[in-house]
């Protein structure tokens, strides 16, 4: 275990960070705000620390790859350094009066959560604004990703890496090299945001927000320039285009490079695909009738409108909003929560369980059923015609196990340092490990973070992590064993 | 960066994904989930699972889309199946394994096909032939066409070489060159002022006559190999015998199967064949181990080849050789008194490395289960340090231009040595820096 050598690469990590602040700070310039000299100097802070670490961790001569344990950590502290660096601008232009605050902003940016910790938005300047979602946008596909497009030779191991932070159990990679496999992610990644900025203007929205809105829907985080979310643009055209562009956030980009390059086939024949489709098409129908026939709309294609937005946005840990969908009925209330626990496609920048373990914990439990009609029968998953091996089955059965437990775990603790409703408490684990954002009652859509204490928020932002690192990666640095030789 | 495909990722099949994706875009096929998880997992390749004769794995790896194939699974059919579609694939390069030598002349079956079909036994019985032909045990790899031989010695108690600096020793003639210490199963590049212990072994690149000050400095015993003893009448085995009976040794032949020791002594005209066990010191003696220069150990099971070593070593004979192919011994196989250890599998890899030519870029030869490298280079006009002098030269650490061969005569170049087109450059590297030695000596 070369300790020295992960805080090398974590150093030169956070140093190119720090040089991405200076993105936000042209956008200051631009609009003329007063935030433009708080992040020339985060930027300088951040650039300087992340120096400051690779000199003090530089090691003779760098090992010829990462092993599997370096990667544990290498991953583990990129994304907590991030987090912790990227609330330096928060902290500097005051946004926030305690520094755990800026801190749990960050991390929900980072992790694409979209939990604010802001009782209200729109009096911050555009630079600001800018960061927030900017941030999102990085974490969406992987910070780690992006450092293997642009910086091959930083993260040796890449391949290692990537495995560690893309979502899902499985990394397909389509090119024989690492970071040819993600220079190409990045840039669907990117024409698709780009594709949606434009729509959105033609919406009539404007360049700033379109940009800001498209950085936090690609990449499924949530956060919104806006008190009310895209509650704030009454308009079908644009709801309906962030609507589409969140779904296809849910889709493995894997997938889209496909689409785009003359194979859309291979996306209509995954099975984790159509899964997907049909479960949102499902829970929107159950959810918008039920609204329709609870009478909170008076029309079925109001009741269709505002389900489908919400559908999408929770299953695919967004978080955006159209309206308070805490004052809606408790049946739908409920199909929410169970969404949350859903998630999009593996290979997505959604949070959560995800589609393709929930596929083969369903056969599993298919075929445990089965096993007890037929003792001595043979079924081996299959998941498109290729067996699942028994081991991958093991392990999603039990990613979905402690992932649950550490649910109720977060939940008992948050129940335990506040004064909240049970109903708040789970809702906020829940939508923390998930990286949804929003939850129910007192951290509801109408609501926010900021009213829960410090302890509470340094929770909920390391169960962000747990939850964008999907659990195992963190979780193994709290094994003694780890740390041994 | 070329595109090479891998079908099979044994272990011929891993040294050369491992080698090659650190220069090139690797695709390997494999149908053992174990060993695509782990290539998956320690090397930056591609790797897709399903046979190698699969028409729809092969689609899927994209075929057509490769420069090379390389088919190194351990069935042959399999094999030649593979570089079959790849030449139909319109794959410039084709190089496969095939174990069984009549299979080899599958190759002429295309014709104009860019097939090279690699006989494992026929690699590894050039390769014994150049080592009995040494006159001494230590000799590793030829290179430049066999004008530079790349040493390595032991360094025993009491050699005129130990506790002394390396710089004394540097060569008058200039005729060899230090360029690798191996110390505890770790191999590093010496310095001027580095010191030999007891148990190292010295990597030296040097002209074949450099052989001589060198026997002085190491004490080395030197003998011309007269009889020699082969235990195992397999398809190596037998290959070997012929070749050396053919060079005027005598060769004798022990094989415990009947069908095979029957059927070696009727195609080998000439060699004495003994019907028993290697491991069994009463064959051992009939064969007459005791009045015999060498033993090469070669049937196909590693702890028996040990085995036959070791009793023919208590027998008195003078040196051995052994064929080994699980990788893990090779460290414990020198210092329990073994001479010579040669691995199947990384003969092979180093055989296909070498036939690949890659254009005008390194010839890279692998040393001790890749724990070393060997590069040769040929300066061009596009090679970056050309008209540089060497120790303006960022050359990485880790690594050292052994010798250049320019016009057919080997140069030893020191800090004002410069680069000319046409040069060959031999480079001794460890695999952490071969990377960077390759940045910059490709052009």
């Amino acid at each position: 275990m070369n300790v020295r050598f992960c805080f090398n690469i974590a150093g030169k990590f956070v140093m190119y960070l720090g040089l991405l602040m200076f993105l936000p700070a042209v956008c200051a310039l631009l609009y003329g705000g007063d935030d433009l000299f708080t992040f020339l100097i985060s930027a300088l802070i951040t650039s300087l620390a992340g120096l400051a670490l690779m000199v003090l961790c530089r090691i003779p001569e760098s090992p010829a790859e990462i092993r599997r344990r370096e990667g544990f950590l290498v991953a583990a502290l990129c994304w907590v350094l991030a987090s912790v660096f990227g609330a330096i601008p928060y902290c500097i232009y005051g946004v926030f009066s305690s520094p755990v605050d800026a801190i749990f902003e960050s991390t929900a940016g980072f992790t694409t959560t979209g939990a604010t910790a802001l009782a209200s938005i729109e009096w911050l300047p555009k630079g600001i604004l800018f960061w927030r979602n900017f941030t999102q946008w990085l974490g969406g596909m992987g910070i780690i990703v992006l450092g293997i497009a642009i910086l091959p030779k930083l993260f040796v191991g890449g391949a290692q890496l990537m495995g560690l932070e893309s979502p899902g159990p499985t990394t397909e990679k389509f090119a024989p090299k690492i970071a040819e496999t993600a220079k190409k992610l990045w840039i669907v990644y990117i024409a698709l945001t780009a594709a949606l900025a434009v729509l959105l203007i033609f919406g009539g929205m404007s360049f700033f927000d379109a940009l800001t809105h498209s950085f936090s829907t690609l990449s499924t985080g949530g956060f919104s320039c806006r008190d009310a979310s895209i509650g704030a643009y009454d308009s079908v055209y644009i709801q309906g285009m962030i609507t589409f562009f969140m779904f296809l956030g849910g889709i493995s980009f894997v997938l889209h490079f496909y689409f785009f390059t003359g194979k859309p086939e291979r996306l209509l024949k995954n099975s984790e695909f159509r899964f997907y489709l049909f479960f949102v098409a499902a829970a929107t129908m159950f959810v918008a009738l039920e609204l329709l026939q609870t009478g909170v709309y008076g029309t079925f294609s109001e009741s269709l409108r505002y389900a489908s937005f919400q559908v999408v946005s929770i299953i695919t840990t967004t978080g955006f909003t159209t309206t308070d969908f805490d004052a809606w009925p408790a049946f739908v209330k409920w199909v929410i929560f169970m969404l949350m626990f859903f998630g999009a496609c593996a290979g997505s920048t959604s949070g959560s369980v995800k589609g393709l373990r929930i596929m083969v914990l369903f056969k599993k439990a298919h075929r445990e059923i089965r096993r007890l009609v037929y003792p001595n029968v043979v079924s081996p998953i299959t998941i498109e015609g290729k067996t699942i091996n028994e081991k991958a089955v093991a392990s999603i059965t039990s990613f979905f196990i402690l992932y649950i437990l550490l649910c109720g775990f977060i939940a008992l603790v948050v129940l335990m340092l506040e004064d909240i409703s049970m109903e708040s408490a789970v809702s906020a684990a829940a939508a923390s490990i998930t990286n949804v954002g929003p939850a129910f009652d007192e951290v509801g859509p109408a609501n926010h973070y900021a009213h829960l204490g410090s302890p509470t928020k340094i929770i909920l932002s390391l169960a962000m992590i747990i939850g964008r690192l999907e659990l195992y990666t963190v979780l193994v640095l709290f094994m003694p064993s780890f740390w041994k030789r | 960066m070329r595109r090479i495909l891998i079908i099979g990722l044994g272990q011929v099949g891993n040294f050369l994904s491992r080698e090659l994706s650190k220069s090139q875009e690797v695709v390997v096929i494999e149908k053992d989930a174990e060993l695509i998880a782990k290539a998956k997992e320690t090397q930056d390749v591609l790797a897709i699972e399903g046979d190698g004769d699969d028409p729809a794995v092969l689609r899927q790896a994209e075929i057509e889309k490769a420069d090379v194939v390389l088919a190194v699974t351990g069935d042959d059919r399999t094999n030649i199946l593979a570089s079959f579609i790849a030449h139909a694939s319109g794959v410039k390069k084709i190089v496969a394994e095939v174990k069984n030598a009549k299979y080899a002349e599958y190759e002429k079956v295309i014709e104009d096909s860019n097939i090279s079909l690699i006989s494992s036994s026929g690699i590894i019985s050039e390769k014994i032939s150049a080592l009995i032909s040494a006159p001494f045990a230590g000799r590793v790899e030829f290179f430049a066409n066999g004008q530079i031989e790349l040493l390595k010695l032991r360094v025993d108690e009491g050699v005129p070489i130990i506790h002394q600096k390396l710089r004394t020793f540097v060569s008058s003639t200039r005729n060899w060159i230090f360029v690798g210490v191996q110390r505890e199963h770790r191999i590093t590049i010496p310095r001027g002022d580095t010191e030999l212990r007891p148990g190292d072994f010295v990597f030296a690149l040097g002209v074949p006559s450099a052989l001589e000050k060198l026997k002085k400095l190491f004490n080395l015993k030197i003998q011309k190999v007269h009889s020699i003893i082969i235990v195992g009448g397999g398809s190596v085995g037998r290959e070997v015998a012929s070749a050396l009976h053919a060079n005027g040794l005598s060769v004798r032949l022990i094989e415990s199967d009947h069908e095979k020791a029957r059927a070696a002594a009727e195609d080998l005209v000439g060699v004495m064949v003994f019907e028993g066990d290697g491991t069994d010191l009463e064959i051992l003696k009939e064969a007459g181990v005791e009045r015999s220069d060498y033993l090469l150990a070669l049937t196909g099971d590693d702890e028996n080849n040990v085995l036959s070593a070791l009793l023919a070593k208590n027998l008195g004979i003078d040196r051995c050789t052994v064929l080994y192919s699980n990788p893990d011994y090779v460290e414990v196989l020198e210092a329990i008194g073994i001479d010579r250890a040669i691995s199947v599998n990384m003969a092979v890899a180093n055989g296909i490395l070498n036939s690949l030519h890659l254009g005008g870029e390194a010839n890279v030869s692998l040393l001790y289960e890749g724990a070393g490298e060997i590069l040769e280079f040929d300066v061009s006009e596009h090679t970056k340090i050309l008209g540089v002098p060497l120790s303006e030269c960022k050359m990485p650490q880790g690594s050292v231009i052994g010798v250049c061969m320019r016009d057919g005569k080997p140069i030893f170049p020191g800090g004002d040595f410069v680069a000319q087109v046409g040069d060959r450059l031999v480079v001794f590297s460890l695999p952490t820096a071969a990377h960077k030695v390759e940045e910059i000596l490709v052009s």
